[in-house]
């Protein structure tokens, strides 16, 4: 096996199993909003399988023992491939989930950080904290060159 | 006794072609690593209660990077001490490509044991099967025939350490975690 195959198939795993664990994660919080699947259970099941899968796809013909000299990948190759995979797979859940539920409805008021896509999809609710992280930047930006106006 | 004791652990390779297969795949470059850092993916995602998601991902973040300045002090460690390899000296069934690195310190140990560490902050439950993979992917090496059991208790040693310093400056450097934090939940990504 070549370097450049290897490297695939790495990334391919960590984008599989990242997916998987991305879904287990939501089926357990509840995160309807990252749900690729309909409901907490099928989703949950849906990433089990995913990781399991690409794990035995990735091992089981070949125990992969190649040494970073010969092709293998090094330590950091290995971040950073995990790194490109793992965001990899978290964008197209977050897309991909946005539109097997787009029937949900808007953001809470009162809902923050990941809870919100408990009623939500990510691209539903991302356009309200861009929103509101611009108007804090400009608030601090304000407060911190020029001054407080408030009074 | 360190000798004395990859002998007596590698002498049990080729008994169960099952064993050494299981042992070639849990020793190797891949498995450990990618799971534990799939721990990390889930601890950040995966818990209902907002108040204990927070110091969770706080720990996610010191365990990534307790990873990464563990493996400096390796790295660094390794330009001023060499240790042969086991199998330099003794005589072994090799399960595993033969590496030209420094035996000491084990650099699955620094790795393995910097991101459970890391993980066992944030949750014991989580963290003490990542814990169970660490050591089982030193063990594994060692049965393998490519470092020895100080070698793994001095990586060890060095992931835990270094962890635990990120983690204490993590609370040093407060509020920026958690204004980045903070930051991360407007977008929804925390």
């Amino acid at each position: 096996m070549s370097g450049q195959e290897l490297a695939r198939d790495y990334l391919l795993l960590v984008f599989l199993t990242s997916c998987g664990v991305l879904q287990v994660a939501a089926a357990h919080s509840r995160l309807r909003g990252l749900f690729l699947l309909r409901s907490a259970w099928s989703s949950g099941v849906l990433g089990a399988s995913l990781i399991v899968v690409a794990f035995v796809w990735f091992f089981v013909p070949d125990p992969r023992a190649v040494s970073d000299t010969a092709g293998g990948l090094n330590g950091n190759r290995q971040a950073a491939y995990f790194s490109i995979g793992a965001s990899a797979a978290l964008l197209v859940t977050l897309l991909l989930s946005s539109l097997v539920n787009w029937t949900l409805g808007p953001p809470e008021p009162s809902a923050r950080g990941l809870d919100a896509l408990r009623t939500t999809t990510f691209l539903r609710a991302l356009p309200v904290g861009l929103r509101d992280l611009w108007r804090r930047v400009q608030q601090w930006t304000q407060h911190s060159f020029f001054g407080s106006t408030a009074g | 006794m360190d000798a004395a004791f990859v002998l007596w652990l590698n002498g049990w390779v080729g008994r169960s072609p099952w064993l050494d297969t299981i042992a070639k795949i849990v020793a190797g470059d891949y498995l450990v690593p990618v799971a534990l850092s799939l721990m990390l993916l889930g601890m950040w995602f995966g818990v209902r209660d907002p108040r204990r998601r927070e110091g969770q991902q706080k720990a996610v973040g010191a365990a990534m990077a307790g990873m990464g300045f563990a493996n400096l002090a390796n790295l660094l460690l390794n330009r001023v001490y060499f240790r042969p390899r086991p199998f330099v000296h003794l005589d072994l069934h090799l399960l595993f490509y033969r590496p030209t690195d420094s035996s000491f310190p084990a650099n699955p140990a620094v790795v393995g044991f910097a991101l459970a560490w890391g993980i066992w902050l944030g949750d014991r439950r989580l963290g003490t099967l990542a814990f169970l993979l660490a050591l089982a992917w030193s063990i594994a090496r060692i049965y393998a025939g490519v470092i020895y059991p100080t070698d793994m208790l001095g990586g060890a040693a060095i992931g835990i350490a270094v962890t635990s310093l990120v983690a204490l400056a993590f609370r040093l450097l407060e509020p920026l975690p958690t204004v980045v934090l903070r930051a991360a939940q407007r977008l929804f990504l925390a």
